[in-house]
């Protein structure tokens, strides 16, 4: 699969054939499509709630910012970073 | 009923497989392969093997499951006619018919993956809460201890170093659920470590393995667990069905009802039986 980079405005929600398993304070999500699971914790948690189909990865980086101590050049390249992350194995579509 | 010469049961932690073999050398073949003797119990699920002497060109494929496919009237056929048979649910019986190279040594590690599948089987009839897990195992200190990890993480590595204790395997282990908790047991399935004894042990600790230069026990997150764990359950998929998107879920489910209830920690090891000490203070009899 070729890797896309997000941009700020899109707006993406949850591949809606993964199944969630919520597990202590951390996520696996399974996608049975492809036999892989993966697991989330923490911000990975976080930003993965904000992907509601809604919010645009701009809202999101301002939650993250609001929520961490984090600065914003940092939490953008982390978004990112976390979002092709997850796009790359499946777990994203568009809004 | 009593046993015939030419029928081997396989015990997997009291759901009974029964192999009815072509000859009396087979099922003393099977007796062999799997080290132990033909188990006296009552079978949940019958079973006829047959040797099927034709050719094999295509590829054998690592996985019997995904090249699987179940037709409605329960006959199934997996990697191009490599296994056929047909298997009724509701009877527990059926037949399975592999290639003659499937009983040829170490091929037989291909042959076995389909007695996972009826040992899925079997589980409906025999109402075990019990799982096939991709793992090695010991026993130590009355305690069983169950590593696990993906391909080369040191399963092997690390019960080659554990010759002071029980050793239940390095390839596949019984957890089974019991009124007084889980249980590891020791299966028939081989890895390439043969010097096991059977054996069963209240399940005390799962360890995912890394190896690393010094030995050292870590804590691990349950989600992380649970996730690595989920990937070594054998898919509970049996010789009626074919994997689905229900199976993932059903692994992953399994691995958290497992850790709802026994201890997991990072086992940082280097070849050498060194790290027994860290794992028996933590989880040994005395400091329970």
């Amino acid at each position: 699969m070729a890797e896309k980079n997000a941009a700020m405005n899109e707006v993406l929600t949850l591949n809606p054939d993964c199944v969630v398993r919520e597990i202590g304070e951390g996520l696996v999500i399974l996608v049975p499509e492809t036999s892989t699971t993966h697991s989330l914790e923490k911000l990975g948690v976080f930003i993965w709630r904000q992907l509601d189909g809604k919010r645009d990865l701009a809202t999101v980086l301002e939650a993250i910012v609001s929520e961490y101590e984090v600065t914003e050049d940092t939490a953008r390249a982390d978004l990112l970073a976390f979002v092709d992350e997850l796009r790359n194995a499946n777990l994203l579509q568009a809004g | 009923m009593s046993l015939a010469a030419n029928e081997y049961r396989l015990d997997l932690g009291g759901t009974v497989l029964s192999l009815s073999c072509p000859t009396e050398r087979l099922a003393g073949g099977l007796a062999h392969w799997f080290d132990r003797d033909s188990s006296p119990a009552e079978p949940h699920v019958r079973l006829d093997l047959e040797v099927v002497s034709e050719h094999h060109d295509a590829d054998l494929p690592n996985s019997l499951l995904t090249t699987k496919i179940v037709a409605e009237d329960g006959s199934f056929d997996v990697a191009d006619g490599l296994i056929t048979g047909r298997y009724d649910p509701r009877l527990g019986q059926g037949v399975i018919r592999a290639k003659q190279l499937l009983f040829e040594v170490p091929l037989v590690r291909v042959l076995e993956q389909i007695f996972y599948q009826a040992f899925y089987s079997a589980r409906a009839h025999s109402q075990a809460d019990a799982y096939l897990v991709h793992s090695s195992a010991a026993i130590a200190d009355g305690g069983g201890f169950l590593f696990v990890g993906p391909s080369e993480a040191g399963k092997s590595t690390a019960i080659q170093n554990s010759a002071a204790h029980h050793v239940l395997g390095d390839e596949m282990h019984l957890v089974r659920n019991t009124p007084d908790g889980w249980v590891v047991e020791g299966t028939g399935f081989n890895g390439l470590f043969r010097d096991k004894k059977p054996g069963k042990a209240p399940l005390r600790a799962i360890f995912v393995l890394d190896k690393t230069p010094e030995h050292g026990l870590r804590e691990v997150s349950k989600v992380q667990a649970v996730t690595t764990i989920g990937r070594e359950i054998v898919p509970p998929v049996g010789l009626e069905s074919m994997a689905d998107e229900t199976t993932l879920p059903a692994m992953v489910d399994a691995a958290g009802r497992i850790l709802q209830s026994v201890p997991v920690r990072c086992l940082e090891f280097r070849p050498d039986p060194g790290f027994w000490p860290l794992i028996l203070e933590e989880f040994g009899k005395s400091t329970r």
